[in-house]
């Protein structure tokens, strides 16, 4: 169970997933109150504007309205089912726009980096379990990682970035990925 | 920890775990994201792979503080609920040509947001003289871009961006919309602030446009870029 989850009371948002299963306005309009926040803030990560940002979130609550039949609370909590959603519908929205490294006012160093691995101080055990192992990786995989999920680069983005092929990249991330689980201790 | 992964066996990266791992690091594209959707619905181990990934990296939002969207994305999805969950068909063809350039500018779109909430509310008032008519044009999702007023009386309109400018190597023309017939070049609109002569009628009700054009405007006298703000003119008063 991520932190969000438990944020979000989450036996109350299954309740309410159910209800949105079934086709509940009402609960529908609850949900969006208890997890819009929380969804726009990740998908301004990626969005990189907020008109992008606000179109992507409505493409959000769109998608979880017409597919909340799909959401099994024994595999994950709804927050973290929600927030994969969200960054899906930020991040194709972002791939129908020119590609995104013309953008060269995002300054990308070990710093912000740094920053985005650093958990906010009420993260927990998992926060700090994680970032120890994102600090196991080379500091190129590290960054590699971070910006893929926390805004949404292609892997033809992180290519041109750090110099190396799309099929290198491609290896790279996977790679880290498995290592960051092993890191985990495989849970 | 073996971090770099070089003694592993390249299978590893061909494998379902892998696949979800890059499912939900959303460095799949378009064709293989298909494909791990149509597997999560088939094959339940890696709908729970998925799952546990999705938990896994979930720690990497979980220090973000919230914020509150603004009321108008409610709208737009009760607008979508009511269209049976789909998005509106005629805002799609503005939002991709949006898409196309809103990158260039999109550093700016949030300080543009800031700057209009601030500067709006003195724009409204009816500036000196028989203003007749406003307009405030606005992309998607509603944030002003532009505010027109014409002056009738003068035969005038001031145009005040208060949006993000044009990108580097394209300019802003301004377009009157008839309900019917063709646009009529109002000129380009590529200063911060434009006081144009108005040799055409406009009345309440007609639209104001602004599309992208190639610097110095559209070179066949009818909008060639995208449409990227819209607004209809109003009754100053």
């Amino acid at each position: 169970m991520s932190e969000a989850g438990r944020l979000s009371q989450p036996g109350e948002l299954d309740a309410l997933m159910a209800d949105v299963a079934g086709g509940d306005e009402t609960a529908f309009r609850r949900l969006y109150d208890r997890m819009a926040g929380k969804l726009f803030a990740v998908i301004r990560r990626i969005a990189g504007s907020e008109a992008a940002a606000e179109e992507a979130l409505q493409e959000t609550f769109l998608r979880i309205w017409n597919h909340a039949d799909r959401y099994d609370p024994a595999l994950a909590s709804a927050s973290t089912w929600m927030v994969t959603i969200a960054r899906h519908a930020a991040i194709d929205l972002i791939r129908r726009g020119p590609e995104r490294v013309s953008a060269a006012a995002v300054a990308i160093d070990d710093e912000l980096a740094d920053r985005l691995a650093g958990p906010a101080p009420a993260d927990g055990l998992e926060a700090r379990g994680l970032s120890r192992c994102l600090d196991g990786l080379e500091p190129d995989r590290r960054q590699m990682v971070l910006l893929a999920y926390c805004q949404g680069w292609s892997r033809e983005e992180l290519s041109r970035r750090f110099d190396r092929p799309v099929p290198t990249v491609k290896t790279l991330l996977r790679r880290s990925l498995i290592a960051l689980k092993e890191c985990l201790g495989g849970r | 920890m073996a971090a770099d992964g070089k003694e592993r066996d390249e299978g590893d990266d061909a494998s379902p775990e892998a696949e979800a791992a890059e499912y939900v690091l959303g460095t799949l594209d378009a064709r293989e994201r298909r494909a791990a959707e149509w597997r999560m619905r088939r094959d339940p181990a890696f709908a729970s792979a998925v799952a546990r990934w999705s938990e896994r990296l979930a720690v990497l939002d979980s220090g973000l503080s919230p914020v509150p969207p603004p009321e108008r994305v409610w709208r737009g999805i009760e607008a979508g609920l009511k269209r049976g969950g789909q998005p509106a068909a005629d805002t799609v063809q503005l939002r991709r040509s949006l898409a196309r350039w809103r990158w260039a500018t999109a550093a700016t779109a949030l300080a543009a947001v800031l700057v209009a909430a601030v500067a709006l509310p003195r724009l409204l008032a009816p500036p000196p003289g028989p203003a007749s008519y406003v307009a405030i044009l606005g992309g998607e999702g509603g944030a002003p871009a532009f505010v027109a007023s014409v002056n009738t009386a003068e035969g005038t309109i001031r145009l005040r961006r208060v949006g993000s400018p044009p990108p580097p190597d394209r300019s802003f023309e301004l377009w009157k919309v008839p309900a019917t017939g063709p646009t009529v070049s109002l000129g380009v609109a590529d200063s911060e602030r434009e006081l144009k002569p108005l040799d055409v009628a406009l009345s309440p009700g007609e639209r104001l446009a602004i599309s992208v054009e190639p610097k110095g405007g559209s070179p066949t006298g009818q909008a060639t870029g995208p449409v990227v703000y819209l607004g209809t003119l109003l009754p100053a008063e």
